[in-house]
């Protein structure tokens, strides 16, 4: 079930009603529930999974804690576990073509015991959200490690592990706050709603209006690579940029709002990326609780910082690189996550280069750098973007060169494709709603102290009625401007 | 001394410094709610009307109920056309893909009129894109030096059916006073004959002909009548106004589309990934009322030579006569209300034979109905000082959706009768890249551009261009 779907929309209200309608000692349970009926909903068996993933790591942890001297030994077992299933389903495909295609390689000159043609490469279907929740599970075996308390209650570890508005796409949520939201349940009040309605109404226009209707020309531009200009290429890959963005964050925010809209409070995932000024910013700002895994239980644990600065930026790859495999099974992927691993190491070194320099300081705080600094990070994630969504590298090196020099378009523009439709009001609007509603959150803006007066003097006449005429008018506005056909969300396959 | 009173520290007023700090603070009187509430949804109304009109949202629906052709489109409406291709346009004040024409004839003009469907009105793209007009500008361009201006005039109507064109052609393209009748011929001309019993949507409520036992044709307006008795009839009526002019209501009617088609799904338990929900399928629509049939009962006779009953086609033409000068928009409508009302349903007819799905069996059933109506098209025509030409349009010639029965008999038909004939469909096919000429079902600009070029060279042909 997807959050943009008429099921859903008929799904989250009646566990909206049942869950603020009963006692509180039933709602975990109702949680649990809800959240295991809106999983099976795609593949039921799957649902047994889950279950079953959870009653391990639940039994791990409780074993971790119970046994402080075996602690190390069950911990590489459940890593062992965790990793094992999610490579099982999400690589097997992927190993047994790669090897398949290297013995194919290598089988004229050297007398192998295995022929390609005897491997046969499974397809597994892919669980939905297994790389989302195989982390959680390895950051909850990982920090019992470290010291913190299991949860003992077996209802809400499962919820940890399947609360639905994070099960299929995150945020990675942490158990140490999420346990601590289930003990102290929040009551139903006006800010919790409006805020839980503002992102939920907010990702369904990211998502359904304008992602949905980016996704066909950027499919269009990167499906055919050999038809397009040097115009279509750039719009493309920004446009990828500007898609992968608006889908991610606008799914996010529909499981935010909805779970505030339950009590809780996800991880804030994404904080204005593309306004990053280094590409360390960058990721500290962008799939937030993903970056902040992998720093906190794979690169600290190969030395994070402490170690040498050679040795520093050889970890940094590395993560980058696993990250980048974490996205995808395919070697795109790998390359794309290389790629910021290396970018990262030239950033890092430019930093301990500058650092303690009072010229590169001085510059550093000019406007003028900052600008220079988000243009030079965005042109790093286009570029690096390209090869990621290409469907292998050699379409991403015909969009490089594309993009490095003039060629004419050799099918419809994409440009003419873009102007056509729904998208240019539909991006006008959007912007002109984040201008008003992230005034505080941009550089520039937030220093007009009178913007940010109307809009508090705005908010004190306006009362339930002008948000209720408003939350209708935003649905409507996002369903109108959907395209008739859905785009599937990008980061499902991940 | 004066007493001195300490001044007291006057607390200071909460800053809402955020609009969340707002929230659920003052408390406002019903009457302020009442007021904000109707405001805030004025605004916010207005406000989407205007975004969907910047951005040709729900400006799909275009058609309306007509007691002469059953349904037409809406005269002066903007569509926004995206399930196939991108087209932007507006239709006229007669309710056409057309700039806006007199009805008289200006003296150095020569019309040939395109009657058809939804192949001729092409909403799939813009309307200088569409063969109409390409045809006007390359008919102009080649024979413009004689001294006369050719204009293609463009009669088509999505969902029209054979017996549409020819109640068309008596109630408004004569009053243009053409010079050549082109009628085009698609897939499902003779198909949408047959009136259809299930599955009910607007555009199937529409007059349909039959035979009667001497062969005249006979107008039945049966399917028609029940759907407007319908909810689903009843409803399109009350919300004729909103149709018109909400683009919000368009894009709900999208909306609501979406919102059957996953309700179907759910009752047959595709949604939730197990087995059926258990829930009673939709009750079908109640069929229309049947005819029985009788021979000796009265019957409408359509004969061009004969003073015109009152109601009839020919009444309907003179009342929009283009002898009389220009008729505006709302006086033709005016016109055509009171002079087009159908005749009175003959209490028996032949009984309406059905063939719903079966294109073959449909064409097979209703070919006698299709050849008689070419036939008085033709001849009605002649009387009307112009000639007559069919044309029969591809579909979608990839996969053989294509009628080769009625494409065959419309051949042999024309043969016999002396009208010129062109069929699209083998240029269609030999074009290099086919795919590049036809969206699911009509034409892209690239199959505009060669329909023209076939239609020239047709026109050219048979001197129907005043060469």
């Amino acid at each position: 079930m997807l959050f943009t779907s008429l099921s859903y929309l008929f799904f989250f209200p009646v566990v909206f009603a049942l869950y603020w309608l009963s006692p509180v000692k039933f709602r975990r349970a109702l949680l649990l529930v809800a959240s295991y009926a809106f999983y099976m909903c795609w593949i039921p068996t799957y649902g047994l999974l889950l279950f079953v993933m959870t009653a391990v790591n639940y039994v791990l942890g409780l074993a971790m804690d119970k046994f402080p001297s075996r602690v190390k030994s069950i911990l590489i077992f459940g890593l062992v576990a965790n990793i094992g299933a999610l490579v099982y389903f999400k690589y097997t495909g992927f190993l047994l073509d790669s090897l398949k295609s290297t013995i194919a390689g290598i089988e004229p000159w050297f007398k192998l015991p295995v022929a390609s043609q005897d491997i046969v490469v499974l397809n597994v279907i892919l669980p939905l959200g297994i790389s989302f929740f195989v982390f959680e599970f390895i950051h909850y075996l990982v920090d019992i490690y470290r010291g913190h308390k299991p949860i003992k209650n077996l209802l809400d570890f499962s919820l940890f592990a399947a609360f639905f508005p994070s099960q299929i796409a995150g945020p990675i949520k942490r158990f140490q706050d999420f346990e601590k939201q289930l003990t102290e349940l929040k009551p139903l009040n006006p800010t919790l709603v409006h805020n839980g309605m503002t992102l939920i109404l907010q990702g369904l226009f990211k998502k359904v209006a304008l992602s949905d209707n980016l996704s066909p020309l950027i499919s269009q531009g990167y499906g055919n690579v050999h038809a397009m200009g040097t115009v279509d290429a750039w719009l493309a890959s920004i446009g990828f940029c500007v898609l992968v963005y608006l889908d991610f964050s606008g799914y996010t925010d529909m499981g935010r709002g909805s779970a505030m809209l339950l009590g809780f409070k996800l991880p804030d995932n994404f904080n204005l990326p593309y306004f990053s000024t280094s590409l360390g910013e960058y990721w500290r700002r962008w799939h937030i609780s993903l970056s902040s895994w992998l720093r906190d239980y794979l690169y600290i644990p190969m030395g994070g910082n402490r170690v040498s600065r050679l040795r520093r930026h050889i970890n940094l790859f590395i993560t980058m690189t696993l990250g980048g495999l974490w996205h995808g099974a395919a070697w795109h992927y790998v390359v794309w996550g290389a790629m910021h691993g290396l970018m990262l190491a030239v950033n890092q070194e430019y930093d301990a280069f500058a650092k303690g320099k009072p010229f590169f300081e001085r510059m550093h705080a000019t406007v003028w750098f900052k600008i220079f600094g988000c243009a030079l990070t965005c042109a790093m994630v286009n570029f690096s973007l390209v090869v990621f969504r290409s469907r292998d590298i050699k379409d991403a090196l015909v969009v490089y060169s594309r993009m490095l020099s003039w060629h004419m378009p050799a099918g419809e523009s994409l440009v003419d494709m873009f102007m056509a439709g729904v998208m240019p009001t539909a991006f006008v609007a959007y912007l002109t709603y984040f201008v008003l509603s992230n005034g505080d959150r941009v550089p520039w803006l937030k220093d007009f102290k009178a913007f940010v007066g109307s809009r508090a003097a705005l908010a004190r006449v306006c009362g339930w009625p002008t948000r209720i005429a408003v939350y209708a008018g935003s649905f409507f506005a996002a369903l109108g401007f959907a395209p008739t056909s859905a785009s599937p969300f990008i980061y499902f396959q991940f | 001394m004066p007493a001195v009173s300490t001044p007291t520290k006057e607390k200071a007023s909460p800053v809402v410094s955020t609009p969340d700090a707002a929230l659920g603070g003052r408390k406002h009187s019903w009457l302020h709610l009442l007021l904000e509430g109707i405001i805030a949804l004025a605004l916010v109304i207005f406000t989407i009307e205007f975004l969907f009109a910047m951005a040709g949202v729900g400006e799909q629906e275009y058609l309306r109920v007509d007691p002469v052709l059953g349904f037409c489109p809406m005269e002066g409406k903007h569509v926004t056309w995206r399930k196939e291709g991108n087209g932007r346009i507006q239709f006229n004040s007669q309710g056409r893909n057309d700039i806006e024409r007199p009805f008289a004839k200006p003296a150095n003009a020569y019309r040939i009129a395109i009657v058809g469907d939804s192949f001729v009105e092409s909403l799939q793209v813009d309307r200088k894109d569409n063969f109409c007009s390409l045809m006007e500008n390359e008919l102009n361009q080649k024979y413009g030096h004689l001294g006369k201006h050719i204009e293609v005039i463009n009669f088509g109507c999505s969902a029209n059916n054979l017996g549409q064109f020819y109640k068309k052609l008596h109630t408004q393209v004569f009053a243009y006073q053409p010079d050549v009748v082109i009628l085009d011929v698609s897939v499902d001309a003779t198909k949408l004959l047959a009136p259809l019993q299930g599955g009910f949507a607007f555009a199937n409520a529409r007059p349909t002909f039959v035979l009667d036992k001497k062969g005249n044709l006979v107008e039945d307006w049966t399917v028609f009548k029940w759907w407007n008795k319908t909810p689903d009839g009843k409803r399109f009526a009350k919300t004729a106004w909103l149709r018109q002019y909400s683009r919000i209501w368009g894009a709900v009617g999208v909306m609501m589309g979406g919102y059957t088609m996953w309700y179907q799904d759910l009752l047959d338990g595709k949604v939730w990934g197990w087995g059926a929900v258990g829930q009673p399928a939709a009750a079908p629509p109640p069929p229309p009322a049947k005819i029985a049939s009788a021979p000796k009962e009265e019957i409408i006779v359509v004969d061009a030579s004969k003073k015109p009953a009152p109601g009839s086609y020919s009444a309907v033409d003179q009342a929009c006569g283009g002898s009389t000068g220009s008729i505006d928009g709302k006086g033709k409508a005016a016109a055509l209300a009171t002079a087009a009302k159908p005749a009175a349903m003959p209490k028996a007819a032949i009984a309406l034979p059905q063939a719903q799905g079966d294109v073959e069996a449909a064409t097979r059933q209703y070919w006698p109905v299709a050849d008689k109506l070419i036939r008085q098209m033709n001849s009605d025509c002649l009387a009307h000082n112009c000639r007559f030409a069919v044309a029969h349009l591809p579909a979608r010639p990839d996969i053989g959706f294509d009628n080769p029965l009625e494409t065959s008999r419309l051949e042999a038909l024309c043969k016999t009768t002396s009208i010129p004939y062109i069929d699209l469909t083998p240029p269609f096919l030999n074009a290099p890249k086919q795919t590049a000429l036809i969206y699911s079902v009509h034409m892209t600009a690239a199959g505009h551009k060669l329909a023209t070029k076939e239609f020239v060279k047709f026109v050219e042909q048979n001197k129907l261009a005043g060469n």
